[in-house]
């Protein structure tokens, strides 16, 4: 299988996608933009699913917690899934919920042994409940998550090795994190087994004050490409590149120029890795 | 008991029970005859596919018309469509729709434009071949049925007003009325544009497209093409509004639409144009 | 460290303004007082302020976004 490229469904980018399909391998759509929805909604996304290779990403599961992930949840995920029959399905390394209390977005959770053993058991009950392991993503944090004992990219690495849906590589979390904590984003990306990558995201974000937020509302940054680069040199399986973009949507052209460009950066990756291989 | 021995509504009652019931049998056998199709859903990209699909040569040539409008390549000026330049244009219906109006015609004539660009047949092939129209052989069982049909339903008609005559009755009009409007309904039933996967390939586009439809306030013209299109080759023209085209409403007033399935949003520029404001009604055919 | 009470204090932490507050004029007494355990409540106190603020808006700012599509999709898509 080749390195495919592809972007995120947004229903406002429909018309753009729907025009440009030839030139997107594989569509990410947000599960739970699905798990209410229509049967006439369903079913539109089950033809575009047979259609066209689609990945089903999951936002507000709360896997990285030492809080069980909830049954029910996982059962409309599950459903969801056997209607649409994803080519493969995402979560992230986020906690979302605790104490009966919504927080609204994936948080950081603390990185420590007990949150990577509850969270490989999360990752278990979701692949036993929906029938297939889900990618897990990397998440970007503006805070350094409170009762962490080791550091992210060892977190990370253990998780990675051990869940069997492979690691979601989002790399501009790994920017937006290196820059607000002040790491090296590659020493990330060579401690993790980048073996284990099989999916990429790429984003754009925000500067605020000396720190990055993760809004998916700007165009991908000059070094997420770099690092992505980096990625494809090392990682000689080949890699789903998804590019997410949440608002502030620009003409459809300038989203598939990104893709281009993320493209050449595999490809450069790949290169580069030939010619070490050569030598 | 003889269903002609009985009294004139009681027999109206009944024709209308067998009538629903055949037509309702004939809908149920071509569903099941064209079903039978289980390829997945086509990709459509090219939006005058789509609003061929959706619309054919008319539903095209609207599309293109928008876009051709969208990019400026045609502008209406004191009520005229305008030829102003072919740069950038080369797909055959839209350089085929320039030379209609390489002399100014009528904004109001816009439905009246019809492209013999033979690309058009080029759409019609495609989309029997991907099973969205139907094939000759499906256009002969349809008529197939909707002879048997229309014929079982004359007949039971026919003879319950020979039998009227001959007794002496003559009150046949309303069950002559019934017949011709079974009879209608029977071959509309029977023989739809579309195939089952063709109409189910046009509602998988329109859910999918469904945000579009509802941001299409939103568009601003000669900015938004694409959408503009796509909006017109999947729900019909009258879907995009007079604030992303202004000229719209001249070109496709509400009241003359064509069996699209938008909804017009009104206009505060196009009734000006219309009325001869000399193109100076912000942006119709600048 | 991580235990479901923690992490319920850190949502609530994320999400209710008078408990930040209330967290941020004193830390170990709020953590304790929550009944985490020393370690978990030294961990606290080391947190940097100003990122809470931050992280706490942000998560504000999505919560707030999603009621309201949550409102604009009861209503049907309608409301702009």
């Amino acid at each position: 299988m080749a390195d495919r490229f592809g972007l995120g469904w947004r229903d406002d980018l429909a018309a753009g996608i729907l025009s440009n399909l030839h030139r997107i391998d594989v569509l990410e759509v947000i599960a739970d933009d699905y798990f209410h929805a229509s049967a006439k909604k369903l079913r539109a996304l089950r033809d575009l699913a047979a259609q066209h290779p689609v990945l089903l990403h999951a936002v507000s599961l709360g896997m990285a917690s030492t809080i069980a992930v909830d049954e029910k949840r996982l059962a409309v995920m599950a459903r969801l899934c056997d209607a649409v029959r994803p080519q493969a399905w995402s979560e992230h390394l986020a906690f979302v919920r605790a104490g009966g209390i919504e927080i609204g977005h994936m948080a950081s959770p603390p990185r420590n042994a007990a949150s990577i053993d509850a969270t490989l058991a999360n990752i278990h009950r979701a692949a036993h409940a929906v029938g297939a392991a889900p990618a897990m993503e990397n998440v970007a944090s503006l805070i350094d998550p409170p009762g962490s004992t080791i550091a992210e990219a060892a977190w990370l690495a253990s998780i990675a090795s051990h869940s069997p849906g492979g690691l979601l590589l989002d790399l501009h979390n790994v920017y937006s994190n290196a820059v607000n904590f002040g790491y090296d984003a590659r020493s990330l990306l060579e401690t993790i087994p980048l073996q284990h990558v099989r999916f990429i995201h790429l984003a754009g974000g925000k500067w605020i004050g000396n720190r990055i937020l993760d809004d998916h509302l700007h165009d991908v940054p000059g070094p997420v490409y770099e690092l992505l680069r980096f990625v494809a040199e090392h990682a000689p399986q080949p890699l789903t590149v998804i590019l997410e973009r949440d608002g502030a949507y620009p003409p459809i052209g300038a989203l598939l120029a990104q893709l281009d460009r993320a493209r050449l950066a595999v490809a450069e990756g790949r290169k580069a890795a030939y010619e070490h291989a050569r030598v | 008991m003889n269903p002609f021995d009985l009294r004139g509504p009681e027999f109206l009652v009944l024709y209308i029970a067998v009538s629903v019931t055949a037509i309702l049998a004939a809908y149920l056998n071509r569903r099941r005859r064209e079903g039978a199709d289980t390829r997945p859903l086509p990709k459509l990209e090219d939006p005058y596919l789509i609003a061929y699909l959706r619309g054919g040569r008319e539903g095209a040539v609207e599309t293109a018309m928008i876009s051709l409008i969208d990019r400026q390549r045609i502008v209406v000026e004191n009520g005229q469509m305008l030829k102003r330049t072919d740069a950038g244009v080369h797909h055959p219906l839209e350089k085929a729709l320039l030379q209609e109006v390489a002399s100014p015609r009528q904004a109001q004539d816009a439905r009246k434009l019809r492209s013999t660009d033979a690309s058009l047949d080029g759409y019609e092939t495609h989309l029997v071949k991907q099973g969205l129209l139907p094939d000759a052989t499906q256009k002969a069982a349809r008529l197939r049925d909707a002879a048997f049909v229309c014929i079982a339903l004359s007949l039971f008609a026919l003879a319950k007003i020979a039998i009227a005559l001959a007794r002496g009755r003559t009150n046949i009009i309303l069950l002559i009325v019934f017949m011709v409007v079974s009879l209608i309904v029977a071959f509309a039933v029977c023989n739809p544009r579309l195939t089952a996967r063709g109409k189910r390939t046009l509602e998988h586009l329109r859910t999918l497209l469904d945000r579009l439809k509802d941001r299409a306030e939103t568009l601003r013209p000669n900015q938004h093409t694409q959408e503009l299109m796509l909006l017109a080759a999947a729900f019909g023209v009258m879907a995009i509004p007079a604030a992303a085209m202004p000229q719209r409403p001249l070109l496709y007033p509400a009241n003359t639409s064509s069996a699209d399935g938008g909804s017009d949003s009104g206009s505060s520029c196009g009734s000006s144009c219309g009325g001869g404001c000399g193109g100076g009604c912000g942006g119709c055919g600048s | 460290m991580s235990t479901p009470e923690f992490e319920a204090f850190l949502a609530r932490l994320y999400t209710d303004e008078a408990a930040r507050a209330r967290f941020l004029r004193d830390r170990l007494g709020e953590a304790r007082a929550a009944g985490l355990t020393e370690e978990q409540a030294a961990s606290l106190a080391a947190l940097d302020a100003g990122a809470l603020q931050a992280a706490a808006l942000s998560f504000a700012r999505k919560r707030s976004h999603k009621q309201h599509h949550a409102k604009r999709r009861w209503f049907g898509f309608r409301l702009h």
